[in-house]
């Protein structure tokens, strides 16, 4: 039976489970642009593709079990970010996140920011790259997990609930990681440029 | 929990927000994925096959996955009701040593 390319998540998915793979690519249509726009905010460009790869595998592998009360972007979004999380997991446990120190145009970064200079003066000196290079720099130090919670919590706002949900992590928990992974950054952003000027 | 002070979260606030908005732009460059990607995915799709729902497959990855875990609670009780049987022979041995039964006491008649 033909699947029209309008039927509903729920319809479509029940197709699938019947063993018609093929409406599965409806699906994967939908909602890619949705999950790359998830994937690329956390794993580095070279690599949102495979991650999104994995990550339609991984909702195909888990369709059996999904919740048809819970609605399928939100659910998709949850395999999104565990994927993400997993990429950051296999790449520190074959230790392939460097840790490089920082050059003298980051240090000059930070020591700015430090100091009560104004956001649009950065902009203005065409520092973009240096932040984006600080911010690679800085997540690297970090692990999988805080990296993750210092993505949601800070960098995307969300709450401490929708965190949690998205990585199937309990609000204590994630509340816990977040305030630690604050700490640790602030220890790696300004503990360290304390201690190259010390060093220069 | 100890509070952050002043000068850290304002500190922290001013670096965060400004790493957040290189973030935001980070996810925004990139071009959306071509038709060869979504091709590549049906064919991983097509590879691992049609979905079974409520296999006898899934119940035996279950068991498998609960095999260990009933090991060691076989050997968990093993040790714990030899110490208790040790023990209680000790118990009875003890007892024996200390009060021996004397010949006129057992006298059923």
């Amino acid at each position: 039976m033909q699947i029209q390319t309008d039927a509903s998540d729920i319809e479509i998915i029940r197709h699938v489970l019947s063993g018609e793979v093929n409406a599965f690519e409806i699906l994967i249509e939908r909602y890619q642009s949705h999950v790359f726009s998830i994937v690329r905010r956390h794993v580095p460009n070279a690599m949102v593709d495979e991650v999104a790869h994995d990550v339609f595998v991984r909702a195909y592998q888990g369709l059996a079990g999904f919740a048809e009360k819970s609605g399928f972007k939100g659910w998709l979004s949850g395999i999104s970010v565990r994927a993400c999380y997993d990429f950051w997991r296999k790449k520190y446990r074959v230790r392939e996140v460097p840790i490089s120190q920082l050059t003298d145009a980051h240090q000059e970064w930070l020591e700015n920011m430090a100091s009560n200079e104004s956001a649009a003066a950065f902009d203005e000196n065409g520092r973009q790259s240096a932040t984006l290079e600080i911010l690679d720099w800085a997540l690297g130090q970090l692990s999988a997990g805080d990296r993750m919670v210092v993505d949601l919590i800070y960098f995307e706002g969300l709450s401490h609930k929708e965190a949690g949900a998205l990585m199937g992590w309990s609000i204590p928990n994630v509340k816990i990681r977040s305030w630690r992974a604050k700490k640790k950054l602030h220890k790696i952003l300004f503990e360290e440029k304390r201690k190259n000027r010390g060093a220069g | 929990m100890k509070p952050f002070s002043k000068p850290f979260n304002h500190a922290m606030d001013r670096l965060f927000g400004r790493l957040a908005a290189v973030y935001q732009s980070k996810a925004a460059d990139t071009e959306p994925a071509d038709s060869r990607w979504r091709q590549n995915v049906m064919r991983s799709v097509r590879q691992i096959g049609v979905i079974e729902t409520n296999s006898p497959e899934g119940l035996a990855c279950i068991s498998w996955r609960l095999a260990p875990v009933a090991v060691v609670l076989m050997v968990l009780m093993t040790l714990w009701v030899a110490r208790i049987d040790s023990a209680l022979e000790f118990q009875i041995a003890s007892i024996v040593v200390s009060e021996p039964m004397q010949p006129y006491e057992y006298d059923p008649f």
